[in-house]
């Protein structure tokens, strides 16, 4: 007979809290960093400016709308700010307190901001408030939903309305989309069962529905649009490659100087909630960013594709959800369904839109992890068509649309490959 | 939380699920509620040798419990089991107890899950 009993602390951790907290504000403030080295800062305020009071609906990069400068220190600054928060709140930094800053980190380059994610979060807060409950405990759906930030810019800055009315619209519009997630968030995850990785995206995308079509009654239809950069490829290519070796290189030499957990992170399926940081230890899970960030950048690369604010945001959001579920054994078939549809369907793999759907597609990463790489290729490949679509239907104001698509896409998948092929792992 | 009841039936639907899912044959389930949380005992059975799964459950039991994620992910508990929700179990719950024992290949688990 044996018998274990109490909780385990966190002295059992390699790395300790604070290695963490400053690993978040390292990343922030290389992002800064590297902004200030981008453009003059007088030329980057300008950009800042022009970014905050832009109609930042899908796709709109950053990059062109206000400069490289201003981008990266739009994105530097939240991932600061966003990481103070969780320190304010005495967080534990988990593999999902490190996907949602680096999701929030990658999205500052296409669509979140330093004006409209705060109402997002103004919204959430109140909630639970209303509630009486502690904000703390909704904190991670307040990060990830800071998605439909657009609705507050889109109201704010794009209708042709008086300013107080404009001013107030995206008030109430970022607030009351904050108020709704938390209650919505939680049961639209029994839908896909946890097999889409950005759950609030695919609840946010159907809020986003929500409003939209009020918005379409109203007489309001705003118009698609593709703003996309490129020839950035020689600043960022050897960042993203040097941030992703350093990020192995110190995940092996905070390991011990091995590669010891990291298999068994592979070995993981990778469906919600798998914090690897939480089971695996924080330097193994290192290791595994790293490797998954530089799968991405080449992916990228070898497609042709463009290295701009959108697909950096992709690629962050990889790394990110790789401390939560992406490995590359689970993303690469996903990928590769996208590629495949290449062969069938009547695109690119360098059009802006399918060098999203393959980066983000991976939210369906756990499929694979699950089912095996023949039912992640094909989740891949209808992913890839379904991303193109359901847009439309939230008009882009929900900047996770491959977190809605995917959303579906796992519903519809996951029940009939269940009944017909049954689990990998019985 | 809002949901503390469906809370605690999910951790023992997961709970359920995982030892169905080692070929339990007797599985019993008692709990204790009262004002400062739930008391929850699991007794099960198992087949053949899983000694490295009961390892790992036991390792995942024993995640400190995290209320910031609770919002996030209760409901992903007690729906299908391939192991791995456990860890939702071990951090939706306060204190924990593993007793295993082998030669007669059964599982006892105490959970404490403490209101605010």
């Amino acid at each position: 007979m044996t018998e274990q009993s109490g909780k385990l602390g966190f002295d059992r951790y390699l790395v300790g809290e604070g290695g963490k907290r400053l690993f978040l504000f390292l990343f922030g403030g290389l992002l800064c960093a590297v902004g200030l080295y981008s453009n003059p800062v007088s030329e980057s305020l300008i950009g800042l400016k022009l970014i905050l009071i832009e109609p930042d609906y899908l796709i709109s990069d950053y990059f062109h709308v206000g400069g490289r400068g201003a981008s990266f220190i739009n994105s530097g600054l939240l991932t600061l700010l966003f990481t103070a928060i969780l320190v304010y709140y005495k967080i534990h930094i988990r593999g999902i307190s490190i996907a949602a800053v680096f999701t929030v980190a990658g999205f500052a380059f296409f669509g979140k901001n330093l004006l409209n994610v705060w109402f997002i979060l103004g919204g959430v807060w109140l909630y639970a408030w209303h509630q009486k409950e502690s904000f703390l405990k909704f904190i991670y759906i307040a990060f990830f939903g800071t998605s439909l930030a657009p609705l507050v810019s889109q109201l704010m800055f794009g209708l042709h309305l008086p300013t107080p009315f404009r001013l107030a619209a995206g008030v109430v519009a970022g607030i009351s989309a904050g108020f709704l997630l938390p209650s919505l968030a939680a049961s639209f995850l029994s839908v896909h069962k946890g097999y889409n990785l950005y759950n609030v995206g695919f609840t946010a995308g159907m809020v986003g529905t929500l409003y939209v079509s009020l918005f379409r009654s109203h007489g309001f239809v705003p118009e698609a649009r593709v703003l996309w950069s490129t020839g950035n490829n020689g600043l960022l290519l050897p960042m993203l490659l040097g941030m992703f070796l350093s990020m192995i290189l110190a995940g092996f030499l905070l390991n011990g100087r091995s590669f010891k957990g990291l298999a068994s992170i592979w070995a993981h399926p990778g469906r919600l909630l798998a914090d690897f940081v939480d089971i695996f230890d924080f330097p193994p899970t290192l290791i595994n960013m790293g490797l998954n960030g530089l799968l991405a950048t080449s992916y990228l690369l070898i497609v042709g594709g463009d290295f701009n604010g959108p697909t950096l945001g992709g690629i962050f959001t990889v790394v990110g959800f790789s401390a939560m579920g992406k490995t590359p054994r689970n993303i690469t078939p996903i990928i590769a369904g996208v590629v495949l549809g290449s062969l069938t369907k009547h695109w690119n793999l360098a059009d802006p839109a399918i060098q999203l759907a393959a980066l983000f597609g991976t939210t369906l990463a756990p499929i694979a992890g699950e089912f095996g790489w023949k039912a992640g290729i094909l989740a891949g490949y209808v992913h890839s068509s379904v991303v193109l679509y359901v847009g439309v239907l939230h008009a882009g104001f929900n900047l996770y649309n491959n977190g809605f698509a995917g959303g579906l896409v796992a519903a519809m998948l996951v029940p009939l490959i269940e009944a017909f092929r049954g689990r990998e792992t019985e | 939380m809002k949901y503390e009841q469906l809370v605690v039936s999910r951790i023992v639907s997961e709970l359920m699920n995982f030892f169905f899912s080692m070929g339990a044959h007797d599985f019993s389930t008692h709990v204790l509620r009262d004002e400062k949380g739930f008391e929850i005992c699991v007794e099960s059975d198992y087949s053949g040798n899983p000694s490295s799964k009961i390892r790992e459950m036991t390792r995942l039991l024993r995640m400190p419990r995290a209320r910031e994620m609770e919002e996030y992910s209760w409901s992903l508990s007690g729906d299908i089991s391939t192991g791995q929700e456990i860890y939702l179990v071990g951090i939706m719950t306060d204190d924990v107890t593993v007793e295993h024992d082998e030669e007669a290949g059964r599982v006892r688990i105490s959970l404490t899950r403490l209101l605010e």
